[in-house]
C-alpha cells in the first residue's frame, strides 16, 4: 500500500505503523479496529513521506532525477507497457485521488470503509473516484 | 474497462514489493526503546514525587532501568532480552543508524571479543568494527550437519605491547555445537602443531542458529573441529591452505548509502554512484550493495581523497571523488582549452565532486593520447593536485 501511494520506502512506512498500532493496541476498545487503524496510519506515514520527497527533491535537483531515472529503468525491464503507461498516469493523479483508487480498486475497500480509512465524506470519496477514472481515460486514450 | 486495468498495474506495482524477511530485530529494537522511554518519564515522576514529599534533603535517583520497584516484570525483561542485547550493542556503535536493510540482525548483536560485533542477518552472517566497517557473507547449513563455515575476516588480538591481525573463520552452527578448536595437519614454520583452542561460540544458548568464530592460521592445512555435548567431536571441517593464502576480504561499509549521480552502463542499464559512510570508514559503490562492487576508495580511519573513475565506454567518462577541506572548487581542464566544472555536493560531512566528460577516452600522461586533466584548486586559486584523462 505504502509503496503505490508513492513512498519510496514502503517497508520503513509499515514498520513505522506496525510500532504505531502496537503503542495504540492497549486503547483501541475494538481489536476489529486494528486493521483500519493500520491502513490509515500506513496512508498518513506515506503522505508525509511523499511530502518530504518532494521538498527534498526541490531543494535538491540531482537527487530528483536520480531517484526517476533508476525507478523507471527498474520498472521498464519489470513492467509491460500498458502498465507502465498506468502507473505513470496514476502517478501524476492529485494524492487524493490516488489514495482513493489505490484503497478502492487495490485494497477493495467499499466507499464507506475508503472514506473512514482517509478520514473524509462518502461523497468526496465517490467524486475522487470519478475524476481519476476521468483523469486516467483521458491520459490513456491520447497516449493511444 | 479502465477499472481492471487499473487492477492490474496496481497488482503489478505491488507484487513487485518483496518485504524484508528480517524486520523483527529492528522491530524491537525500536520498541524496547519506546518502551524505556516510557518507563523514564514514570521513572522521573515517581523522583519528582518522592523528593517532594521527604522533609529530609535526602536525594533520591532512580534509574529508567535496573529498578524494580517500578513494576519492570520478570515476563517484560525476558521478552526484551534479545532486542535489548541488540540495542544495547547498537548504542555504543555496534550498528550504524542506515544500516543497510539486508544486514538487519534477526538475532542477538553480540560482541565478538576484539572490538568488533556480530550478528545473523537471515541467510547471512555480519560483523563489523566498532569503528565501522565490516563485511556480511552467506552461510548454508547442509541437512545433517551441524556447522558451516562462512568466510574469514580479520581478527584483533591485543598483546601486552603490540596488537595484531591475525584472520579468523566464521560462521555458523547449530545448537548442538557447543566449542570449537582447531587442529593443524602439518606443523607450522614455527615448529607448531596439535590442537588450538581459541575457538568461541558467540550466540548465547538458546538460539537456534549460533555464530562461532576462530583464529585460524595463514596458508596451513588444518581442521575446524566443533564440539558437543560431553566434550565429543561431532564435526569437522577442513580448511586447505589454499583458502587462507589469498587472505581476508577487506572490511567494507554497511549502510546504505548516499546517491550522489546515476550513469548508463555499458548493458544500458542505469547504476547509481552511492557514497557511503559507516564510521570512520568512507567509500563508493557503483551499482547498489553487493560484495565487489565498491569502486573505492575506501578509507580507514578517514577519508581516503583519491579519486575514482567509472569508464563507460563507448559512453562517457566519469571522475568522482571526495573533496579535501582545502579545496574549492575542481575542473576538468581539455588540451584544447576548454573547461569544465565538476560538480559538488555534500554528502554529510564530506564533499563530494563529479563530472561527466563525453567523447573521451582514458590517457596516460605524457602520452600523445591523453586528453586533458581534472584539477583541484584551493580558495586562493592555487592548483592542489591534478589527475589525467
Amino acid at each position: 500500500l505504502a509503496r503505490l501511494l508513492g513512498a519510496d520506502d514502503p517497508e520503513d512506512v509499515t514498520q513505522d505503523a506496525f510500532v504505531r498500532l502496537h503503542r495504540r493496541l492497549p486503547s483501541l476498545r475494538n481489536p476489529d479496529a486494528a486493521l483500519p487503524y493500520l491502513r490509515a496510519t500506513v496512508c498518513n506515514l506515506s503522505r508525509k513521506r511523499v511530502r518530504h520527497l518532494r521538498m527534498a527533491r526541490k531543494r535538491h535537483p540531482h537527487l530528483a532525477t536520480e531517484h526517476t531515472e533508476a525507478a523507471s529503468a527498474e520498472a521498464a525491464l519489470v513492467h509491460k507497457e500498458s502498465v507502465r503507461e498506468l502507473l505513470a498516469a496514476l502517478a501524476e493523479l492529485p494524492r487524493r485521488q490516488r489514495e482513493v483508487v489505490v484503497l478502492r480498486y487495490w485494497a477493495d475497500l467499499s466507499e464507506r470503509e475508503t472514506a473512514e480509512t482517509l478520514g473524509i465524506a462518502v461523497g468526496t470519496v465517490k467524486s475522487h473516484t470519478a475524476r481519476a477514472i476521468a483523469a486516467l481515460t483521458t491520459v490513456l486514450e491520447e497516449k493511444q | 474497462m479502465i477499472e481492471n486495468r487499473i487492477r492490474e498495474a496496481l497488482d503489478a506495482e505491488a507484487s513487485r514489493v518483496v518485504p524484508h524477511g528480517h524486520a523483527r530485530a529492528e522491530n524491537a529494537r525500536r520498541l524496547g526503546r519506546a518502551r524505556r522511554r516510557r518507563r523514564f518519564g514514570i521513572s522521573l515522576v515517581s523522583v519528582v514525587a518522592v523528593a517532594t514529599a521527604a522533609s529530609a534533603g535526602a536525594l533520591l535517583v532512580q534509574l529508567p532501568d535496573g529498578s524494580p520497584g517500578l513494576g519492570r516484570g520478570r515476563d517484560n525483561h525476558d521478552a526484551a532480552r534479545d532486542a535489548e542485547t541488540g540495542s544495547a550493542l547498537a548504542r555504543k556503535g555496534a550498528l550504524p543508524r542506515d544500516l543497510d536493510p539486508r544486514y538487519r540482525p534477526t538475532g542477538p548483536v553480540v560482541d565478538a571479543g576484539d572490538g568488533s560485533s556480530t550478528w545473523l542477518a537471515g541467510q547471512q552472517v555480519c560483523w563489523r568494527l566498532s569503528k565501522g566497517g565490516g563485511d556480511c557473507l552467506p552461510w548454508r547449513l547442509t541437512p545433517g550437519r551441524h556447522a558451516a563455515v562462512a568466510g574469514l575476516r580479520p581478527h584483533v588480538t591485543q598483546g601486552v605491547k603490540v596488537t595484531r591481525i591475525q584472520t579468523a573463520a566464521f560462521g555458523v552452527a547449530d545448537d548442538r555445537v557447543k566449542g570449537v578448536r582447531l587442529e593443524l595437519a602439518s606443523k607450522t614454520f614455527e615448529g607448531r602443531a596439535g590442537t588450538f583452542e581459541g575457538g568461541r561460540v558467540l550466540t548465547e544458548t538458546g538460539s537456534r542458529r549460533r555464530v562461532w568464530q576462530i583464529p585460524v592460521f595463514r596458508q596451513q592445512d588444518q581442521n575446524i573441529v566443533f564440539i558437543g555435548d560431553g566434550g565429543r567431536e561431532i564435526q569437522r571441517i577442513s580448511l586447505p591452505a589454499s583458502k587462507t593464502k589469498t587472505g581476508v576480504p577487506p572490511a567494507r561499509p554497511l549502510t546504505t548509502g548516499t546517491p550522489v549521480f546515476t550513469f548508463p552502463t555499458r548493458d544500458g542499464r542505469t547504476a547509481t554512484l552511492r557514497l557511503h559512510q559507516d564510521g570512520t570508514m568512507v567509500g563508493f559503490s557503483s551499482t547498489g550493495f553487493g560484495r565487489g562492487d565498491t569502486t573505492g576508495p575506501v578509507g580507514r580511519g578517514g577519508p581516503n581523497y583519491a579519486p575514482g573513475m567509472i569508464d563507460t565506454r563507448p559512453g562517457p567518462l566519469w571522475w568522482y571523488g571526495l573533496l579535501p577541506p582545502e579545496t574549492t572548487r575542481v575542473v576538468a581542464e581539455f588540451r584544447d582549452g576548454r573547461k569544465l566544472p565538476a560538480t559538488i555536493v555534500r554528502v554529510g560531512r564530506y564533499r563530494v565532486f563529479f563530472v561527466r566528460l563525453d567523447g573521451v577516452r582514458p590517457g596516460l600522461p605524457n602520452r600523445q593520447n591523453y586528453t586533458g586533466n581534472v584539477v583541484q584548486y584551493g580558495a586562493q586559486g592555487e592548483r592542489l593536485g591534478s589527475w589525467t584523462f
